[in-house]
Protein backbone atom coordinates (compact mmCIF):
# COMPACT_ATOMS: atom_id res chain seq x y z
CA UNK A 1 0.00 0.00 0.00
CA UNK A 2 2.19 2.40 1.13
CA UNK A 3 5.35 0.87 -1.53
CA UNK A 4 2.21 1.34 -4.28
CA UNK A 5 1.76 5.54 -3.29
CA UNK A 6 5.75 6.23 -3.08
CA UNK A 7 5.91 4.60 -6.24
CA UNK A 8 2.85 6.89 -7.45
CA UNK A 9 4.38 9.98 -6.09
CA UNK A 10 8.06 9.11 -7.97
CA UNK A 11 6.35 8.69 -10.67
CA UNK A 12 4.09 12.39 -10.54
CA UNK A 13 7.19 14.49 -9.17
CA UNK A 14 5.05 17.58 -9.49
CA UNK A 15 2.18 16.19 -8.19
CA UNK A 16 4.58 15.50 -5.34
CA UNK A 17 6.02 18.89 -5.05
CA UNK A 18 1.75 20.10 -4.63
CA UNK A 19 1.10 17.66 -1.74
CA UNK A 20 4.62 18.85 0.13
CA UNK A 21 2.95 22.57 -0.35
CA UNK A 22 -0.49 21.95 1.05
CA UNK A 23 0.76 20.41 4.10
CA UNK A 24 3.56 22.89 4.74
CA UNK A 25 0.98 25.79 4.56
CA UNK A 26 -1.49 23.49 6.13
CA UNK A 27 0.94 23.14 8.80
CA UNK A 28 2.17 26.91 9.03
CA UNK A 29 -1.52 27.71 10.09
CA UNK A 30 -2.26 25.51 12.45
CA UNK A 31 0.77 25.82 14.59
CA UNK A 32 0.06 29.02 15.86
CA UNK A 33 -3.18 27.91 17.11
CA UNK A 34 -1.24 25.21 19.17
CA UNK A 35 1.50 28.29 19.96
CA UNK A 36 -1.40 30.67 20.70
CA UNK A 37 -2.74 28.56 23.13
CA UNK A 38 0.34 27.70 24.73
CA UNK A 39 0.74 31.34 25.38
CA UNK A 40 -2.06 32.91 27.09
CA UNK A 41 -1.50 29.37 29.37
CA UNK A 42 1.72 30.37 29.83
CA UNK A 43 1.30 33.87 30.57
CA UNK A 44 -1.77 33.22 33.17
CA UNK A 45 0.56 31.20 34.72
CA UNK A 46 3.00 34.11 35.04
CA UNK A 47 0.40 36.64 35.99
CA UNK A 48 -1.16 33.81 38.40
CA UNK A 49 -4.60 33.42 36.37
CA UNK A 50 -5.67 30.68 34.62
CA UNK A 51 -5.86 31.49 31.25
CA UNK A 52 -8.49 29.78 29.01
CA UNK A 53 -10.73 26.94 30.26
CA UNK A 54 -14.01 26.39 29.41
CA UNK A 55 -13.94 25.29 25.59
CA UNK A 56 -12.74 21.92 25.20
CA UNK A 57 -10.18 20.52 28.17
CA UNK A 58 -8.15 22.97 29.65
CA UNK A 59 -9.35 25.55 27.06
CA UNK A 60 -7.75 24.02 24.27
CA UNK A 61 -10.24 24.60 21.39
CA UNK A 62 -10.19 28.43 22.56
CA UNK A 63 -7.68 29.44 19.84
CA UNK A 64 -9.61 26.85 17.75
CA UNK A 65 -12.80 28.63 18.16
CA UNK A 66 -10.93 32.09 18.01
CA UNK A 67 -9.86 31.28 14.46
CA UNK A 68 -13.25 30.23 12.98
CA UNK A 69 -14.65 33.36 13.99
CA UNK A 70 -12.06 35.62 12.93
CA UNK A 71 -12.42 33.66 9.41
CA UNK A 72 -15.97 34.45 9.50
CA UNK A 73 -15.81 38.19 10.79
CA UNK A 74 -16.42 41.21 7.99
CA UNK A 75 -13.32 41.43 6.54
CA UNK A 76 -13.37 46.17 7.22
CA UNK A 77 -11.49 47.80 4.54
CA UNK A 78 -11.29 51.37 5.70
CA UNK A 79 -12.56 54.06 3.19
CA UNK A 80 -8.86 55.78 2.74
CA UNK A 81 -7.06 53.06 2.80
CA UNK A 82 -5.13 51.74 -0.37
CA UNK A 83 -7.34 48.76 -1.62
CA UNK A 84 -4.78 46.97 -3.62
CA UNK A 85 -1.84 47.02 -0.86
CA UNK A 86 -3.65 46.63 2.16
CA UNK A 87 -5.42 43.55 0.50
CA UNK A 88 -2.55 41.34 -0.27
CA UNK A 89 -0.01 42.62 2.86
CA UNK A 90 -0.84 40.01 5.13
CA UNK A 91 -0.62 37.09 2.60
CA UNK A 92 2.86 38.53 1.60
CA UNK A 93 3.51 38.12 5.41
CA UNK A 94 2.22 34.86 5.61
CA UNK A 95 3.80 33.33 2.52
CA UNK A 96 7.23 34.87 4.00
CA UNK A 97 6.90 32.36 6.82
CA UNK A 98 5.64 29.22 5.30
CA UNK A 99 8.56 29.61 2.53
CA UNK A 100 10.95 29.76 5.54
CA UNK A 101 9.56 26.41 7.07
CA UNK A 102 10.17 25.37 3.31
CA UNK A 103 13.97 24.75 3.53
CA UNK A 104 13.43 23.33 7.94
CA UNK A 105 14.87 20.20 8.00
CA UNK A 106 12.25 18.55 10.64
CA UNK A 107 13.75 14.70 11.19
CA UNK A 108 16.44 13.25 8.56
CA UNK A 109 14.89 13.24 5.21
CA UNK A 110 11.81 15.51 6.55
CA UNK A 111 12.48 18.70 4.57
CA UNK A 112 10.52 20.00 1.55
CA UNK A 113 13.40 21.46 -0.45
CA UNK A 114 16.71 20.52 0.15
CA UNK A 115 18.51 23.62 -0.55
CA UNK A 116 22.36 23.96 0.07
CA UNK A 117 21.97 28.02 0.78
CA UNK A 118 19.12 27.48 3.05
CA UNK A 119 20.72 29.56 5.71
CA UNK A 120 20.85 32.43 3.52
CA UNK A 121 17.27 31.89 1.90
CA UNK A 122 15.98 31.85 5.21
CA UNK A 123 17.29 35.33 6.14
CA UNK A 124 16.49 36.42 2.56
CA UNK A 125 12.44 35.50 3.00
CA UNK A 126 12.27 36.78 6.30
CA UNK A 127 12.66 39.89 5.01
CA UNK A 128 9.58 39.99 3.34
CA UNK A 129 8.27 39.79 6.64
CA UNK A 130 9.62 43.41 7.00
CA UNK A 131 8.09 44.70 3.45
CA UNK A 132 4.96 43.47 4.47
CA UNK A 133 4.52 45.52 7.62
CA UNK A 134 5.84 48.48 5.76
CA UNK A 135 3.03 47.84 3.09
CA UNK A 136 0.03 47.36 5.66
CA UNK A 137 1.63 50.59 7.52
CA UNK A 138 0.92 52.56 4.79
CA UNK A 139 -1.62 51.26 3.30
CA UNK A 140 -3.90 51.46 5.87
CA UNK A 141 -3.86 55.00 5.89
CA UNK A 142 -3.96 55.42 9.95
CA UNK A 143 -1.22 57.58 11.62
CA UNK A 144 -0.57 54.86 14.33
CA UNK A 145 -0.55 51.90 11.48
CA UNK A 146 2.21 54.02 9.80
CA UNK A 147 3.99 54.97 12.94
CA UNK A 148 3.94 51.28 14.31
CA UNK A 149 5.60 50.25 10.48
CA UNK A 150 8.20 52.59 10.44
CA UNK A 151 9.33 51.26 13.85
CA UNK A 152 9.27 47.77 12.81
CA UNK A 153 11.38 48.40 10.05
CA UNK A 154 13.72 50.43 11.71
CA UNK A 155 14.07 47.60 14.36
CA UNK A 156 13.79 44.93 12.58
CA UNK A 157 16.38 46.30 10.06
CA UNK A 158 19.10 46.68 12.74
CA UNK A 159 18.20 43.35 14.51
CA UNK A 160 18.70 41.44 11.63
CA UNK A 161 22.75 42.42 10.88
CA UNK A 162 24.03 41.29 14.33
CA UNK A 163 21.58 38.06 14.01
CA UNK A 164 22.88 37.35 10.37
CA UNK A 165 26.62 37.56 12.06
CA UNK A 166 25.73 35.72 14.68
CA UNK A 167 24.24 32.76 12.24
CA UNK A 168 27.53 33.51 10.00
CA UNK A 169 29.33 32.04 12.48
CA UNK A 170 27.67 28.87 12.96
CA UNK A 171 28.22 28.46 9.24
CA UNK A 172 31.95 29.52 9.28
CA UNK A 173 32.36 26.82 12.62
CA UNK A 174 30.65 24.05 10.46
CA UNK A 175 31.35 24.83 7.06
CA UNK A 176 28.00 24.63 5.44
CA UNK A 177 25.12 27.04 4.43
CA UNK A 178 22.70 24.22 4.28
CA UNK A 179 20.41 23.37 7.10
CA UNK A 180 20.75 19.91 7.09
CA UNK A 181 24.33 19.93 6.55
CA UNK A 182 24.67 21.82 9.71
CA UNK A 183 22.38 19.50 11.58
CA UNK A 184 24.33 16.40 10.30
CA UNK A 185 27.69 18.26 11.34
CA UNK A 186 26.33 18.47 15.34
CA UNK A 187 25.16 14.64 15.21
CA UNK A 188 28.58 13.67 14.51
CA UNK A 189 30.98 16.51 16.18
CA UNK A 190 28.23 17.56 18.94
CA UNK A 191 25.93 19.98 19.58
CA UNK A 192 27.33 23.64 18.29
CA UNK A 193 26.31 25.24 21.54
CA UNK A 194 28.95 24.22 23.47
CA UNK A 195 31.71 25.72 21.57
CA UNK A 196 32.53 29.21 23.20
CA UNK A 197 32.23 31.44 19.97
CA UNK A 198 28.89 30.11 18.96
CA UNK A 199 27.44 29.91 22.53
CA UNK A 200 27.87 33.85 22.48
CA UNK A 201 26.43 34.05 19.25
CA UNK A 202 23.28 32.02 20.43
CA UNK A 203 23.35 34.40 22.92
CA UNK A 204 23.05 37.34 20.08
CA UNK A 205 20.46 35.32 18.11
CA UNK A 206 18.23 34.69 21.13
CA UNK A 207 18.30 38.76 21.83
CA UNK A 208 17.61 39.36 18.11
CA UNK A 209 14.90 36.87 17.86
CA UNK A 210 12.92 38.61 20.59
CA UNK A 211 13.49 41.33 18.10
CA UNK A 212 12.43 40.23 15.21
CA UNK A 213 9.42 38.78 16.29
CA UNK A 214 8.44 41.33 18.23
CA UNK A 215 7.85 40.50 21.45
CA UNK A 216 8.60 42.37 24.90
CA UNK A 217 10.83 43.95 25.73
CA UNK A 218 11.04 45.06 21.87
CA UNK A 219 7.09 44.60 20.83
CA UNK A 220 7.42 48.24 19.87
CA UNK A 221 5.93 47.72 16.54
CA UNK A 222 2.69 46.79 17.92
CA UNK A 223 2.91 48.47 21.38
CA UNK A 224 -1.15 48.29 22.32
CA UNK A 225 -0.58 50.77 24.94
CA UNK A 226 0.78 53.40 22.64
CA UNK A 227 0.23 52.64 19.23
CA UNK A 228 -3.24 50.18 19.37
CA UNK A 229 -1.17 47.75 18.37
CA UNK A 230 0.65 49.22 15.38
CA UNK A 231 0.35 48.18 11.62
CA UNK A 232 -2.42 45.66 11.97
CA UNK A 233 -4.68 48.66 14.11
CA UNK A 234 -6.73 48.50 10.69
CA UNK A 235 -7.51 44.69 10.10
CA UNK A 236 -10.18 42.30 10.52
CA UNK A 237 -11.23 39.61 9.98
CA UNK A 238 -9.15 36.85 8.23
CA UNK A 239 -6.76 39.15 7.19
CA UNK A 240 -6.21 40.15 10.84
CA UNK A 241 -5.64 36.07 11.40
CA UNK A 242 -2.95 36.12 8.43
CA UNK A 243 -1.20 38.47 10.35
CA UNK A 244 -1.49 36.95 13.80
CA UNK A 245 -0.68 32.86 12.12
CA UNK A 246 2.32 34.64 10.33
CA UNK A 247 3.58 36.08 13.57
CA UNK A 248 3.50 32.42 15.83
CA UNK A 249 3.92 30.70 13.04
CA UNK A 250 7.47 33.01 12.96
CA UNK A 251 7.63 31.93 16.40
CA UNK A 252 8.10 28.19 15.69
CA UNK A 253 10.14 28.96 13.13
CA UNK A 254 12.50 31.16 15.12
CA UNK A 255 13.43 28.42 17.55
CA UNK A 256 13.56 25.74 14.72
CA UNK A 257 16.13 27.24 13.39
CA UNK A 258 17.85 28.09 16.27
CA UNK A 259 17.74 24.40 17.53
CA UNK A 260 18.73 23.20 13.52
CA UNK A 261 21.75 26.06 14.09
CA UNK A 262 22.90 25.67 17.69
CA UNK A 263 21.03 22.57 19.51
CA UNK A 264 21.61 19.82 17.13
CA UNK A 265 18.28 20.13 15.22
CA UNK A 266 16.82 16.71 15.31
CA UNK A 267 19.79 15.06 17.49
CA UNK A 268 19.13 12.93 20.48
CA UNK A 269 18.87 10.38 22.17
CA UNK A 270 16.16 7.82 22.51
CA UNK A 271 13.30 9.40 21.61
CA UNK A 272 12.42 9.39 17.72
CA UNK A 273 14.30 12.79 15.96
CA UNK A 274 10.64 14.40 14.94
CA UNK A 275 9.92 14.12 18.81
CA UNK A 276 13.04 15.64 19.56
CA UNK A 277 13.24 18.82 16.90
CA UNK A 278 9.66 19.61 18.50
CA UNK A 279 10.78 19.39 22.38
CA UNK A 280 13.40 21.51 21.79
CA UNK A 281 11.13 24.10 19.82
CA UNK A 282 8.75 23.84 22.32
CA UNK A 283 11.48 24.66 25.36
CA UNK A 284 12.90 27.58 23.46
CA UNK A 285 8.95 28.66 22.51
CA UNK A 286 8.39 28.72 26.54
CA UNK A 287 11.58 30.56 27.27
CA UNK A 288 10.79 33.37 24.83
CA UNK A 289 7.06 33.58 26.67
CA UNK A 290 8.80 33.76 29.96
CA UNK A 291 10.84 36.86 28.94
CA UNK A 292 7.59 38.02 27.41
CA UNK A 293 5.46 38.49 29.92
CA UNK A 294 8.26 39.60 32.78
CA UNK A 295 10.24 42.66 31.67
CA UNK A 296 8.61 45.99 30.55
CA UNK A 297 8.75 47.70 27.01
CA UNK A 298 11.92 49.55 25.75
CA UNK A 299 11.95 53.11 24.08
CA UNK A 300 12.86 52.64 20.45
CA UNK A 301 16.01 54.78 20.71
CA UNK A 302 17.36 52.78 23.44
CA UNK A 303 16.32 49.28 21.47
CA UNK A 304 17.93 51.17 18.76
CA UNK A 305 20.96 52.17 20.56
CA UNK A 306 21.73 48.84 21.86
CA UNK A 307 21.85 47.06 19.01
CA UNK A 308 23.81 49.33 17.05
CA UNK A 309 26.44 50.28 19.67
CA UNK A 310 26.75 46.68 21.63
CA UNK A 311 25.12 43.74 19.24
CA UNK A 312 26.97 44.40 15.75
CA UNK A 313 30.41 45.53 17.31
CA UNK A 314 30.11 42.47 19.52
CA UNK A 315 28.87 40.21 17.04
CA UNK A 316 31.40 40.99 14.43
CA UNK A 317 34.35 40.18 16.69
CA UNK A 318 32.44 37.22 17.60
CA UNK A 319 32.35 35.89 13.86
CA UNK A 320 36.00 37.07 14.13
CA UNK A 321 37.05 34.23 16.39
CA UNK A 322 34.65 31.95 14.92
CA UNK A 323 35.97 32.14 11.75
CA UNK A 324 39.93 31.95 13.31
CA UNK A 325 38.75 29.03 15.37
CA UNK A 326 36.48 26.98 13.21
CA UNK A 327 37.75 26.71 9.79
CA UNK A 328 39.99 23.98 9.07
CA UNK B 1 14.01 22.26 -22.22
CA UNK B 2 10.54 20.99 -21.53
CA UNK B 3 7.36 22.73 -22.30
CA UNK B 4 6.69 23.49 -18.50
CA UNK B 5 10.30 25.03 -18.26
CA UNK B 6 9.26 26.92 -21.16
CA UNK B 7 6.02 27.99 -19.80
CA UNK B 8 7.51 28.95 -16.96
CA UNK B 9 10.59 30.66 -17.95
CA UNK B 10 7.76 33.28 -19.93
CA UNK B 11 5.50 33.69 -16.88
CA UNK B 12 9.04 35.02 -14.58
CA UNK B 13 9.58 37.36 -18.01
CA UNK B 14 6.68 38.63 -18.54
CA UNK B 15 6.34 39.51 -14.90
CA UNK B 16 9.60 40.73 -14.63
CA UNK B 17 9.19 43.16 -17.36
CA UNK B 18 5.74 44.34 -16.30
CA UNK B 19 6.62 45.19 -12.84
CA UNK B 20 9.53 46.61 -14.22
CA UNK B 21 7.81 49.14 -16.29
CA UNK B 22 5.49 49.67 -13.18
CA UNK B 23 8.24 51.12 -11.07
CA UNK B 24 9.23 53.52 -13.93
CA UNK B 25 5.32 54.05 -14.68
CA UNK B 26 3.55 54.12 -12.12
CA UNK B 27 2.72 57.77 -10.58
CA UNK B 28 2.83 57.21 -6.71
CA UNK B 29 6.20 56.60 -5.47
CA UNK B 30 5.33 54.59 -3.15
CA UNK B 31 3.22 51.61 -5.18
CA UNK B 32 6.76 52.44 -7.62
CA UNK B 33 8.21 50.89 -4.62
CA UNK B 34 6.57 48.25 -3.85
CA UNK B 35 6.21 47.16 -7.29
CA UNK B 36 10.42 46.47 -7.08
CA UNK B 37 8.84 43.80 -5.17
CA UNK B 38 8.36 41.34 -7.95
CA UNK B 39 10.91 42.97 -10.04
CA UNK B 40 13.57 41.92 -7.64
CA UNK B 41 12.08 38.34 -7.59
CA UNK B 42 11.78 38.00 -10.89
CA UNK B 43 15.08 38.28 -11.70
CA UNK B 44 15.81 35.68 -8.62
CA UNK B 45 13.90 33.48 -10.20
CA UNK B 46 16.26 33.17 -13.41
CA UNK B 47 18.81 32.64 -11.29
CA UNK B 48 16.94 29.78 -9.95
CA UNK B 49 16.22 28.62 -13.43
CA UNK B 50 19.92 28.42 -13.93
CA UNK B 51 20.48 26.41 -10.94
CA UNK B 52 22.85 29.41 -9.41
CA UNK B 53 20.59 28.37 -6.15
CA UNK B 54 23.80 31.10 -4.40
CA UNK B 55 23.05 34.06 -6.25
CA UNK B 56 19.66 33.34 -6.10
CA UNK B 57 19.16 33.40 -2.04
CA UNK B 58 22.16 36.63 -2.55
CA UNK B 59 19.42 38.02 -4.64
CA UNK B 60 16.51 37.85 -1.95
CA UNK B 61 18.74 38.56 0.94
CA UNK B 62 20.24 41.78 -0.79
CA UNK B 63 17.72 43.09 -3.23
CA UNK B 64 13.99 42.06 -2.52
CA UNK B 65 15.26 42.32 1.26
CA UNK B 66 17.35 44.68 2.42
CA UNK B 67 17.28 47.19 -0.71
CA UNK B 68 13.50 46.71 -0.92
CA UNK B 69 13.23 48.31 2.86
CA UNK B 70 15.18 50.86 2.29
CA UNK B 71 14.07 52.09 -0.74
CA UNK B 72 10.79 51.98 1.03
CA UNK B 73 12.11 53.63 3.90
CA UNK B 74 13.46 56.27 2.16
CA UNK B 75 10.15 56.98 0.05
CA UNK B 76 8.31 57.47 2.81
CA UNK B 77 10.25 60.19 4.63
CA UNK B 78 10.15 61.92 1.61
CA UNK B 79 7.79 64.96 1.12
CA UNK B 80 4.91 65.02 -1.56
CA UNK B 81 5.49 61.84 -2.19
CA UNK B 82 1.82 60.54 -2.63
CA UNK B 83 1.24 63.54 -4.62
CA UNK B 84 0.37 62.49 -8.39
CA UNK B 85 1.18 65.55 -9.92
CA UNK B 86 4.67 65.62 -8.95
CA UNK B 87 7.26 65.76 -12.44
CA UNK B 88 8.35 61.95 -13.21
CA UNK B 89 11.42 63.39 -14.65
CA UNK B 90 14.18 66.01 -13.37
CA UNK B 91 16.73 67.62 -15.46
CA UNK B 92 19.07 64.54 -15.75
CA UNK B 93 16.50 62.91 -17.93
CA UNK B 94 17.91 63.44 -21.30
CA UNK B 95 20.82 62.35 -20.72
CA UNK B 96 19.93 59.41 -18.21
CA UNK B 97 17.65 58.18 -21.70
CA UNK B 98 20.67 58.56 -23.64
CA UNK B 99 23.21 56.46 -21.53
CA UNK B 100 20.63 53.53 -20.81
CA UNK B 101 19.35 53.35 -24.54
CA UNK B 102 23.26 52.98 -25.43
CA UNK B 103 23.36 50.49 -22.93
CA UNK B 104 20.83 48.78 -24.48
CA UNK B 105 22.23 48.61 -28.08
CA UNK B 106 25.05 47.08 -26.46
CA UNK B 107 23.68 44.57 -24.38
CA UNK B 108 20.68 43.44 -27.40
CA UNK B 109 23.84 43.56 -29.99
CA UNK B 110 26.52 41.00 -27.27
CA UNK B 111 23.33 38.65 -26.82
CA UNK B 112 22.70 39.11 -30.85
CA UNK B 113 26.45 37.93 -31.46
CA UNK B 114 26.98 35.25 -29.16
CA UNK B 115 23.35 33.65 -29.87
CA UNK B 116 24.56 30.78 -31.25
CA UNK B 117 26.97 29.55 -28.14
CA UNK B 118 23.83 30.32 -25.69
CA UNK B 119 22.56 27.64 -23.74
CA UNK B 120 19.61 27.48 -21.30
CA UNK B 121 19.98 23.75 -20.54
CA UNK B 122 20.53 23.95 -16.51
CA UNK B 123 22.32 20.60 -16.40
CA UNK B 124 25.58 22.51 -18.24
CA UNK B 125 26.28 24.97 -15.07
CA UNK B 126 27.92 23.35 -11.99
CA UNK B 127 26.61 25.57 -9.64
CA UNK B 128 28.24 24.60 -6.88
CA UNK B 129 31.93 25.49 -9.16
CA UNK B 130 30.88 28.95 -10.03
CA UNK B 131 30.06 30.27 -6.60
CA UNK B 132 33.46 28.83 -5.70
CA UNK B 133 35.32 30.31 -8.29
CA UNK B 134 33.12 34.02 -7.77
CA UNK B 135 34.71 33.48 -4.27
CA UNK B 136 38.04 33.00 -5.39
CA UNK B 137 38.17 35.76 -7.96
CA UNK B 138 36.50 38.13 -5.74
CA UNK B 139 39.48 37.64 -3.31
CA UNK B 140 42.24 37.15 -5.84
CA UNK B 141 42.13 38.85 -9.31
CA UNK B 142 39.20 41.37 -7.95
CA UNK B 143 40.06 42.17 -4.71
CA UNK B 144 40.91 45.55 -5.39
CA UNK B 145 37.33 47.01 -6.80
CA UNK B 146 35.78 44.36 -4.61
CA UNK B 147 37.41 46.45 -1.63
CA UNK B 148 37.16 49.93 -3.03
CA UNK B 149 33.51 49.08 -3.35
CA UNK B 150 33.39 48.87 0.52
CA UNK B 151 34.96 52.16 0.85
CA UNK B 152 31.86 53.45 -1.33
CA UNK B 153 29.69 52.33 0.77
CA UNK B 154 31.31 53.72 3.64
CA UNK B 155 31.94 57.16 2.57
CA UNK B 156 28.14 57.01 1.38
CA UNK B 157 26.96 56.03 5.09
CA UNK B 158 29.16 58.64 6.74
CA UNK B 159 27.68 61.29 4.20
CA UNK B 160 24.22 60.15 4.28
CA UNK B 161 24.89 60.26 8.43
CA UNK B 162 26.44 63.59 8.36
CA UNK B 163 23.93 65.10 5.74
CA UNK B 164 20.87 63.75 8.39
CA UNK B 165 22.47 65.14 11.82
CA UNK B 166 24.16 68.78 10.98
CA UNK B 167 21.75 71.10 11.90
CA UNK B 168 20.00 69.06 14.61
CA UNK B 169 22.72 68.70 17.62
CA UNK B 170 21.13 70.90 19.64
CA UNK B 171 17.62 69.13 19.65
CA UNK B 172 18.97 66.05 20.49
CA UNK B 173 20.61 66.85 23.50
CA UNK B 174 17.43 68.91 24.46
CA UNK B 175 15.57 65.19 24.57
CA UNK B 176 18.00 64.14 26.85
Amino acid sequence: MIAAVIQFFEQHPLLWTFVKAVVLASFTLMIPLAVIWIERKVAGFIQSRLGPLHVGPHGTLQTVADALKLLLKEDIVPDGADKRFFYIAPYIAFISTVLSFMVLPFAPGWVALEMNVAVLFVIGVSLFNVVSILMAGWSSNNKYSLLGGLRAVAQLLSYEIPMVLSVLAVVFYTGSLSLTEIVEYQVKHGWNIWHPPIMIAALIYFICALAEINRTPFDLPEAESELVSGFNTEYSGMRFAFFFASEFANNFFITAFAAALFFGGWDGPILPPIVWTFLKVFVMIFVFMWVRWTPPRLRIDQILRFAWQLLVPVSLVNLLFAIALGVK
Amino acid sequence: MSALELALLTALTVMTVISALMVVAVRNLIHAGFWLLPFFLGIGGFYLILSLEFLFALQLLLYAGAVMVVVLFALMLTRDVMNPNVRQTNRLAIAASAVSAGMMVYLIGAIYRNLGTLTLSPQAVNAEAITRELGKMLLNEYVLPFELTSVLLLSAMLGAIFLARSPKVELEEEVR
